[in-house]
């Protein structure tokens, strides 16, 4: 297990050089120049410049990689360009609200989704099977910020009885905490949970028909324990396979569900800092993603 | 008995005490304000970003303050006495500031903040080439004593236009200026408390108790400042809707920068008001690059001015007649220097007259202009269409050249030719603060490459500025104005594409917003339960 662990670890260092020499290309050559967006619309070429230089981005690329790199082996992402603050202090900060919502949404939809997709697969060509999928199609289909606004409508300001937008640290008590993140949660989770609910249909309904469901049935089971005990228990590895493979379906949706529920997470981070090219940030963020 | 009764009574008296603290702890008091965008950079000379400017307002204080008819006040300053030369300013401070942390504020530091802010500024810039000396006297009183009399002492003290001269500390001042300050230490009636800040999400501000509000009431930035909360907090919300339903549902009082196609909305809400707190408002531009065919000649860059429709830029810009106007005037209208001096081709749009004047310039009409389009930028791309539309439509090849915003910032600074990575034309658009005389900013400058982007080049507008700047009194500044003026049209500086207002939204039980023509500020406002 030790020399599992171990080969993973080396096997991240040239992951991370190459990321890291990628990415800080890509910034540097790409067009934009966060001297200019601090100078301002007044400023002249001789004060951009000068600002230019207190931030080192008149050094050649290859002095600044070097600097950057020989702090990141100390374990320093550098500091953002605009608030001055540590790269790491930032994600810190905003890592709490992402980890949260991923979690939050995981738990959601996998606890919906595989009792629904168990009954649907189960009770197939039922009313109720073909209710539940026409609801999937439907939730897959509606865009996440479409169902974050109408959820807002409805919940916020039409029953009252969820905050619009914010995020309330789990500290703040279970109460705020829960109140924040419903609607984020609903909204970035209805996506996943159809898939979810799907898979899970497609594999309880293929089990149903296996041999060893219909000795099961012979020997006097109960059906509840036949769908629950057998078939859903051999059904689960596509279920697992794809619970898995969603988790990038969710991490794509954050950024959007962030800005819509106004939650100061990661994603909003990045978003704002390649917009302004705060380049220590992206790279910081991107470096953290890439080790994940 | 009688022990049982007192001793219930001290306990009763105890638990009256006890919760009348609960009340005033329960008491505090909060204004939720969502800002037009996130505060990333905290030095008021570091940025002339509009919500650096309002983060100032709230934490720093400034020598003199313009009230809500663009007037300097005295507002850290209790007397000025100007010598009998006119050459001498003595200023002397209030009694009984503070800074932040409990220090008194002292001439000195007003001398050292004055120094930061001549580096950066270009007001600042063209008062420190003019000064003789800047002294201290004693610890309540400092002098500017200047070469000759130069006319916009209180003017540039009192600007709103970025960069603002904030009063910070001796010690934080003298921070190199190209360097961003580590403190954040004002005299202003908010102090910023570092340790709630959450970039990109929240910026927090607590009331300084030790702030004393000048005694004359609150007139655009000036007057006496009264914190009237003792929280105020800024929610960065990006999104329009969000930022609408939290106003709606009463998580937030304050809305700076509403879309103006949420209005009706906003209107038939019931508990929402609205307020233009700026009336002159916001001035979109033609920038040229002066060095670059064809707009290296002045024939064609006094085409664009005839070739300018502003009625269409300020429909597709805003769309709503209540709040814009079209105005054929470089300083923004409404403004005292406002003045149509030579700009009768931007009242009268005449496209044949714009292409009769590209022949005269000798120019190809099969060869591309090169307009920059930041496609993300919800103002400059509609600007930008409408420019397209007009130079095709008298027969020129435009190459409309799709970015966003951080690279037309970049790519702006290229003098490159057009077909090389360089450009011919782009818009923009500044506050009305900015332009509302030729000095507060590079944007009336002809000191081509020591200039604003487009590099224009001519040193009467210079000279120009600089008699603005030295001109005794309103009347003879109005005259320089105009003068200016006509010669910026005659060498095609820019072209003012029009103006427009926009409108703060707010709970109904907020009152007292000040009308700033400016930047929203957040002293005097009130919120009842």
């Amino acid at each position: 297990m030790l020399s599992f662990v171990a080969r993973r670890v080396l096997g991240l260092v040239p992951v991370i050089l190459v990321v890291s020499i990628v990415v800080f290309l890509l910034l540097r050559l790409s067009p934009g120049d966060p001297a200019i967006v601090i100078a301002g619309d007044n400023a002249d070429a001789a004060t951009i410049e000068r600002i230019r230089s207190s931030l080192g981005l008149d050094q050649p690329l290859v002095t600044q990689f070097f600097i950057w790199a020989g702090s990141l082996l100390q374990g320093d992402l550098g500091i953002s360009i605009f608030s001055n603050i540590p790269v790491a202090d930032l994600i810190l900060q905003r890592l709490e609200p992402t980890a949260s919502l991923a979690v939050t949404t995981l738990v959601f939809a996998i606890l919906i989704a595989v009792p629904l997709g168990t009954i649907a697969g189960a009770t197939a060509g039922s009313w109720l099977d073909r209710g539940l999928m026409l609801v999937s199609v439907l939730g897959f289909s509606v865009p996440v910020f479409v169902l974050g606004y109408c959820l807002i409508y409805v919940f916020s300001l039409q029953l009252r009885i969820l905050p619009v937008q914010g995020f309330a640290s789990i500290s703040d008590g279970i109460g705020p905490f829960l109140s924040s993140i419903a609607l984020p949660t609903v909204t970035l989770g209805l996506a996943y949970l159809v898939l979810i609910a799907r898979i899970t249909r497609a594999s309880v309904l293929e089990m149903m028909g296996e041999d060893f469901i219909r000795t099961a049935r012979a020997k006097g089971v109960k059906e509840r324990l036949v769908v629950t005990r057998h078939a859903l228990r051999n059904a689960a590895i596509p279920i697992l396979t794809v619970i898995g493979i969603g988790v990038a379906l969710l991490i794509s949706g954050v950024v959007v569900i962030e800005t819509v529920f106004n939650i100061p997470g990661v994603g909003r981070l990045v978003v704002d800092a390649i917009l302004k090219r705060d380049y220590p940030v992206i790279q910081g963020v991107i470096l953290m993603f890439s080790g994940v | 008995m009688f022990n049982h009764t007192k001793a219930s009574l001290r306990a009763l008296l105890a638990s009256a005490v006890l919760l009348s603290g609960m009340g005033v702890a329960l008491a505090e008091t909060t204004l939720k304000v969502v800002p037009s965008a996130d505060l990333q950079v905290l030095d008021p000379m570091g940025s002339t970003a509009d919500i650096v400017k309002m983060h100032g307002f709230m934490i720093y204080d400034t020598l003199y303050a313009l009230d809500e008819h663009f007037v300097p006040k005295p507002q850290m300053v209790a007397d000025m006495k100007l010598s009998e030369d006119k050459k001498t300013y003595r200023f002397t401070l209030r009694e009984g500031l503070k800074w932040h942390d409990g220090q008194p504020v002292k001439a000195e530091d007003c001398v050292a903040s004055l120094k930061r802010w001549q580096a950066r500024d270009a007001a600042g810039q063209l008062m420190a080439r003019q000064l003789k000396e800047m002294r201290v006297v004693d610890d309540g009183t400092f002098e500017l004593e200047f070469n000759q009399p130069y006319g916009i002492v209180l003017e540039s003290l009192s600007k709103v236009a970025s960069n603002i001269p904030f009063m910070m500390p001796k010690r934080i001042a003298e921070t190199d200026p190209f360097k961003e300050i580590s403190e954040y230490i004002g005299s202003g009636p908010y102090k910023f408390a570092k340790d709630k800040w959450v970039p990109g999400s929240k910026v927090v501000y607590e009331k300084f108790a030790d702030y004393v509000p000048r005694p004359e009431p609150a007139s655009g930035l000036a007057g006496g400042k009264v914190a009237q909360f003792d929280t105020v907090e800024w929610d960065i919300i990006k999104d329009q809707q969000t930022a609408l339903s939290a106003l709606m549902s009463g998580e937030i009082d304050f809305w700076q920068n509403p879309s103006l196609d949420l209005l009706p909305v906003i209107e038939a809400a019931g508990n929402l008001k609205t307020k233009v707190i700026n009336e002159t408002g916001t001035q979109g531009t033609l920038f040229f690059n002066h060095t670059q065919p064809p707009f290296d000649h002045a024939k064609a860059r006094q085409a664009m001015f005839y070739l300018t429709n502003q009625q269409a830029y300020l429909q597709a810009v805003n769309g709503n007649p209540d709040y814009y106007r079209t105005c054929a005037s470089f300083f923004i209208c409404g403004s005292p220097m406002e003045t149509e001096a030579g700009l009768e081709a931007l009242k009268a749009p005449d496209p044949a007259k714009a292409k009769a004047l590209f022949e005269e310039a000798g120019w190809d009409f099969s060869k591309p202009i090169v307009i920059l389009d930041p496609t993300d930028e919800s103002i400059v791309h509609p600007e930008t269409v409408v420019t397209v539309q007009a130079l095709r439509d008298i027969g020129l090849n435009v190459d409309v050249q799709a970015m966003d915003w951080a690279t037309v910032l970049k790519r702006r600074n290229s003098k490159e030719p057009a077909d090389k990575g360089g450009w011919n034309l782009l818009h923009s658009y500044v506050g009305g603060q900015v332009v509302s005389n030729p000095v507060w900013s590079i944007t009336f400058s002809g000191a081509c490459e020591k200039g604003i982007f487009g590099w224009p080049c001519d040193q009467a507008l210079e000279d120009l500025r600089l008699k603005f700047a030295l001109a005794d009194g309103q009347d003879a500044r109005k005259a320089v104005a105009a003068e200016y003026s006509t010669r910026a049209f005659e060498t095609g500086h820019h072209v003012p594409l029009g103006q427009w207002r926009t409108f703060v939204a707010f709970s109904d039980k907020v009152s007292d917003v000040l009308v700033t023509q400016d930047v929203p500020v957040f002293w005097n406002v009130k919120k009842s339960d």
